[in-house]
């Protein structure tokens, strides 16, 4: 018998100008459950998904069982034993508990499927596992916890001794997840094996036998929980701050009250309130970096300032005045810029000129048209011509369709468009996310011109380097709330990274 | 001279519609060739049907003002993304209006003409509304609803026709149209051609305006190619596709009006012979764009007008032009492979 | 009232079973996730190809063979289009209408050398050996085959769906095609057979209207009843008895209609009647379409890659 029920030696799986994991080597012990972490971006969800048969890595080799593997669809992995727990799950709402289990491996013959024993088969998984299901329910009336649930007795259900689960606790209420932590033990005390990715150090501490970090693509170093701390973990997952590359800006004071948002609430459409009373000020003058894990209310949050979801209960205030009742339009005319995160979904048209794009949702202004009616051919393609200029966009001219350019130059696009109707405030959703050097920093440059210029720059980042090189203030949101405002330029990295975990300490809350 | 990627595609697009049109007209032969005809004389008396003499010519002119406008009807709303199949039903009772407003309104001079013209397009228009505020407010597939009101108009026109509007003779129609209600010919005899051509082209010369220089088509054209990047950037996404199925069905409207106003002059039951389904190739051939349109519904006009030739000489019915049509659509849904083909040659 | 009852429950089976093939058929394909707004297309092209099979043969059994066999072909076309091209579905459908529109029309003239309808043919004979079943012998004699047909595709499709491992799969894969996917179900199969059933029920529709009901075949004579299928099918909630009801539904009101027709001095015009099935699509998806969202199939209408190339 081999001891290792997972041995990866030097995984390396490269995307197209990114290495996502350089040559990742380490090793499952049978029976042991073994945390992956590692911040947003680190690579683990990429080597997860070569373990799961969903990629294939580059270079390097899977031996399960002691036992060389290649996985070329999630079927091999299946067969070698090896489950997994995905974030979002895959459910269908609309069917039984049983029948959600048992898609793909249905007992009883091809013309009937022997129900009976289905139910019976997987109750029984239920019950051993005291997983506490009621497998003859329907996924849609089952909590998100049990949803979770169901998805460990499919992977069981399908004869798996290896689960992986994909940040598990993310979509857990707080109170739930000691039960969580139990359900991992118990599984563990039956002889399965488990690998458990995680943000969320605590839980990581307590259910682990050891933890490898992985950062930027690369092994870190595997721990055995006994031997560390949750301060070492951290300062593993995060890196020493050498330095912040924190980018020089005009000595100003901050101007009046640009967005305040007051005790926000929201609820989505699955009934999780993902805001809790969110609060958050910015004023004229200044960059407030928003730091923190991803799902922890961001996008939430920033849809209702655009909005595009209208929150429960509480008050935007945008110079003053309640923006919620207003249409995006109506806020846009107010003076918000808008970075979205997704630029060739959300800010561009790709088939459009660029000429065209920068003009998306400024049209109607008489600056780009007569009476809001007819287009000002000329005054568009100057101004066209002005940002490509400014904002360096290069470009072979200014009628080529934006789908033909190169990331960096598109993200120029929305980033000068945004700028350019003088907005009162700026709101940047990951704007350097998947830039090279010399476009990000031309990125982060002109939200400093913005700052400098007295605008007030709201920045959503997952990059904690970038919140930390940009920002005047650092507000860190958790859980749907911001947990604590802190001033950039003494703010450091690893106490951050205490309060995006959500643990309390290195700061107030 | 390097050509720009914009033209670059534009050639590719038309490459791409060609290609479509050749492989039908080829699978096309191949049916006739089956059946057991000559298809080289086959469309060969298409084309001298169509275009043998200055007559014919004008004739499918003719024939092509109600293909054209279906066409464009159906871009309009394509541009928006939504799919209109009901430009048929649109078309059919934008005839009934124009028909009754000219039968039975009588105004004076230029007015009545106006006024049967502006009818058909109102009429039209009020069909496409049903499916658009069923869209925007009650969440209904534009494509089901537009289908279904295809047949309830066609009804309703049968019993207005077959009913109390009923003409005098035994024929499905109506009454004559006043005179002052009729298109006038811009042509001398034996040529028919009539002012109803002149309203096509300008139809199309503002819908490309519309389309290409005011905001409300750079508003259109953003929803139907990105609707969540129009939505982030405060543009109204339904009440844009509204408006387009409005647009789409006062145009399909003045297909009706033009055809019975200036060359049946009078309402016909069931007259339209299929002008809004021939609608969604002519559009999908041209890529919405209007001029273009002019160019393949010129060509759905010139099959329909020359397949009569076709069937009297040569045997084969008038009824291949509809497989050609078909196979049209199949082979521009075939888009991405003969892309992909296209691409990998290089 | 009695004269009514024994008119009206023998015309609407008459009227509704061939929508209710095509809507057993739409049930099927929508199901896995492929819409088909071509029922028509493939009911006119059954309902030619059982007159052409009928008038070669001499035998309408023969015609219904030939009917399913082109039902299958047509939808192949929409198979490829959609499911391996993935082109948009709903222009897809419509080639598939113009081209059967097309292909029968030329057909006509081809096989028959006359346009707008086909010789007369041998058409399906009514089952004139259950008259001696007891009581309601009578009745029974003077339906249709196909209306018996038509309750054996019914059980069919309903054992389909609640016993069968491959109707699970269909389940699935209109649900949730990434999950079935990861779960060893392989989606384009599934489509590809769900699509090509629904051609061969749409087929057998079609063949009803030409050698069920008729004994020729002409041009327009689905006049609709393939997209009433469809509504069928909205309406029914992608459920094969449902369904099947909600194409009797339609059958009623065209009985009703014949029946109007046949009473002189009715007050109503039977355009208005004849609208009626339409007109109650339109109202039951205003009505509906909002809490549509839980019993639509989730990936309707969305063509589907494969989710490791997709990543």
């Amino acid at each position: 018998m081999a001891e290792y029920a997972i041995e990866l030696k030097g995984i390396t799986k490269r995307f197209p100008g990114v290495v996502a994991n350089n040559n990742i080597t380490f090793s499952v012990r049978k029976g042991e459950i073994h945390a992956l972490a590692g911040e947003n971006g680190a690579g683990k969800s990429t080597l997860m998904n070569i373990l799961f048969g969903l990629l294939v890595p580059d270079e390097g080799q899977i031996i399960i069982n002691g036992k060389e593997e290649k996985f070329s669809s999630p079927r091999d992995s299946n067969r070698a034993g090896i489950g997994m727990v995905h974030q979002h799950f895959m459910l269908i709402p609309k069917l039984s508990v049983m029948e959600n289990v048992i898609i793909g491996q249905e007992p009883g013959t091809s013309l009937k499927i022997d129900r009976k024993k289905a139910v019976e088969e997987v109750q029984a998984i239920s019950d051993k596992y005291e997983l506490n299901i009621d497998v003859t329910k329907k996924v849609g009336e089952l909590s998100v916890p049990e949803q979770q649930r169901v998805e460990i007795i499919k992977v069981l259900y399908r004869q798996a001794d290896i689960l992986i689960f994909d940040e598990p606790t993310a979509v857990l209420p707080p109170h739930l997840i000691d039960e969580f932590c139990d359900i991992l033990l118990s599984l563990k005390e039956k002889g399965k094996t488990i690998i458990f990715i995680s943000h969320k150090l605590a839980e990581v501490m307590k259910v682990s036998d050891h933890v490898t970090v992985i950062r930027r693509g690369e092994v870190i170093g595997t721990r055995a929980i006994c031997d560390t701390s949750i301060d070492e973990i951290t300062r593993m997952m995060v890196g020493h701050s050498v330095d912040t590359g924190r980018k020089s800006r005009a000595d100003i004071k901050p101007g009046k009250e640009v967005l305040s948002i007051k005790d926000l609430h929201y609820t989505n459409v699955e009934g999780n309130e993902k805001l809790k009373g969110l609060d958050l000020s910015v004023h004229e003058g200044e960059i407030v970096g928003i730091a923190g894990v991803d799902g922890n209310g961001q996008e939430e949050m920033e849809k209702c300032i655009l909005g595009l979801f209208k929150p429960d209960s509480g008050q935007i205030l945008f110079n003053g005045e309640d923006m919620i009742g207003h249409t995006v339009k109506e806020r846009r005319d107010m003076g918000l810029g808008y970075v979205a995160e997704d630029r060739q979904k959300e800010s561009l048209v790709l088939q459009y000129s660029v000429a065209y794009n920068l003009i998306l949702g400024q049209h109607y202004l008489p600056a780009y048209s007569k009476h809001g009616f007819w287009l000002k051919k000329d005054a568009i393609n100057e101004n066209a011509e002005k940002l490509a200029k400014d904002y360096d966009i290069r470009l072979a001219n200014i009628q080529v369709a934006a789908g033909t350019l190169s990331g960096g130059n598109q993200q120029k696009i929305v980033i000068a468009r945004e700028a350019n109707n003088d907005p009162k405030l700026y709101v940047a959703i990951q704007p350097t996310r998947g830039l090279d050097i010399g476009a990000s920093d031309s990125v982060q440059d002109t939200l400093i011109r913005l700052r400098n210029e007295n605008k007030a720059v709201l920045l959503i980042s997952m990059e904690l380097d970038e919140i930390l090189a940009v920002s005047d203030k650092i507000a860190v949101i958790f859980d749907g709330k911001i947990v604590a405002v802190v001033d950039a330029a003494t703010a450091d990295k690893e106490s951050l990274g205490y309060l995006m975990l959500g643990s309390k300490k290195g700061g107030n809350e | 001279m390097t050509i720009s990627s914009k033209q670059k595609d534009i050639l590719q697009q038309f490459l791409i519609s060609f290609i479509a049109v050749l492989l039908s007209l080829i699978v096309g032969a191949v049916i006739i060739l089956a059946m057991g005809y000559n298809p080289i004389s086959a469309y060969g008396a298409l084309i001298k049907g169509s275009m043998g003499s200055l007559v014919s010519l004008t004739m499918t002119l003719k024939t092509s003002v109600p293909l054209i406008l279906a066409g464009l009807a159906v871009a309009v709303a394509f541009k928006s993304s939504a799919f209109n199949i009901g430009v048929e039903g649109q078309l059919m009772f934008g005839g009934l209006c124009a028909g009754l407003v000219g039968i039975y309104v009588p105004l004076p001079g230029p007015l009545h003409l106006a006024a049967t013209i502006l009818a058909g397009m109102l009429g039209g228009a009020l069909i496409a509304f049903f499916p658009a505020i069923l869209n925007s407010s009650c969440n209904v597939s534009v494509v089901i609803s537009t289908i279904m009101l295809n047949y309830v108009v066609q009804f309703f026109v049968q019993y207005c026709v077959m009913g109390p509007f009923h003409g005098a003779t035994s024929a499905p129609a109506t009454d004559p149209l006043l005179a002052s209600a009729t298109l006038p010919n811009i042509l001398p005899s034996p040529y028919q051609l009539n002012l109803g051509f002149i309203l096509m082209i300008l139809a199309v010369v503002l819908i490309y305006i519309y389309m290409n220089k005011t905001t409300k088509g750079y508003e259109m054209t953003a929803v139907g190619l990105n609707r969540t990047a129009s939505e982030f950037s405060g543009i109204n996404v339904k009440k844009n596709m509204f408006m387009a199925l409005l647009i789409s069905g006062a145009i399909a409207g003045l297909a009706g009006g033009i055809e019975i106003s200036g060359s049946l002059k009078r309402m016909v039951n069931g007259f339209s012979s299929g002008y809004g389904f021939s609608g969604i190739p002519i559009a999908l051939m041209a890529r919405n764009n209007p001029f273009a349109i002019i160019l393949t519904g010129f060509f759905f006009g010139m099959m329909r007008s020359g397949s009569f030739l076709m069937q009297a000489t040569v045997g084969v019915s008038s009824d291949m032009v509809g497989i050609i049509q078909g196979l049209v659509v199949v082979f521009i849904c075939l888009e991405n492979l003969i892309r992909y083909y296209m691409n990998r040659r290089k | 009232m009695f004269e009514f009852i024994s008119y009206m429950i023998p015309t609407t089976l008459r009227m509704g079973t061939p929508i209710a093939f095509t809507a057993l058929g739409g049930v099927v394909s929508e199901r896995s996730g492929v819409n088909n707004i071509g029922l028509e297309g493939i009911m006119t092209a059954g309902a030619f190809a059982a007159v052409v099979g009928s008038y070669y043969t001499g035998s309408p059994w023969v015609g219904i063979l030939f009917a399913i066999l082109t039902g299958i072909l047509i939808s192949a076309i929409h198979c490829v289009l959609t499911i391996t091209v993935g082109a948009k579905q709903a222009v897809s459908s419509m080639a598939l209408v113009l081209l059967a529109e097309g292909i029968c029309g030329v057909g006509v003239e081809a096989f028959f050398g006359q346009s707008g309808s086909s010789a007369q043919v041998n058409n399906l004979p009514t089952t004139g050996f259950l008259a001696s079943v007891p009581l309601i012998g009578g009745f029974l004699s003077h339906l249709s085959p196909f209306v018996y047909l038509g309750f054996i595709a019914l059980i069919l499709v309903t054992l389909l769906f609640k016993f069968t491992r491959f109707g699970f799969h269909i389940t699935a894969v209109g649900e949730n095609p990434t999950m079935a996917e990861t779960c060893g179900i392989n989606v384009h199969r599934v489509r590809y057979i769900s699509v090509l059933a629904s051609g061969l029920l749409g087929g057998l529709g079609g063949a009803m209207l030409s050698i069920g009901q008729m004994n020729l075949f002409q041009e327009g004579m689905v006049s609709g009843r393939g997209y009433l299928a469809l509504g069928a099918v909205t309406m029914g909630r992608w459920n094969p008895l449902l369904s099947y009801g909600s194409a009797m539904i339609f059958g009623f009101f065209d009985a009703l209609q014949l029946y109007l027709q046949t009473i002189p001095s009715n007050p109503i015009p039977s355009d208005f009647i004849q609208m009626i099935p339409y007109l109650a699509i339109l109202i039951i998806l205003a009505v509906t379409s909002r809490k549509m969202k839980y019993f639509g199939i989730t990936s309707g209408g969305k063509p589907y890659t494969k989710y490791a190339t997709e990543k």
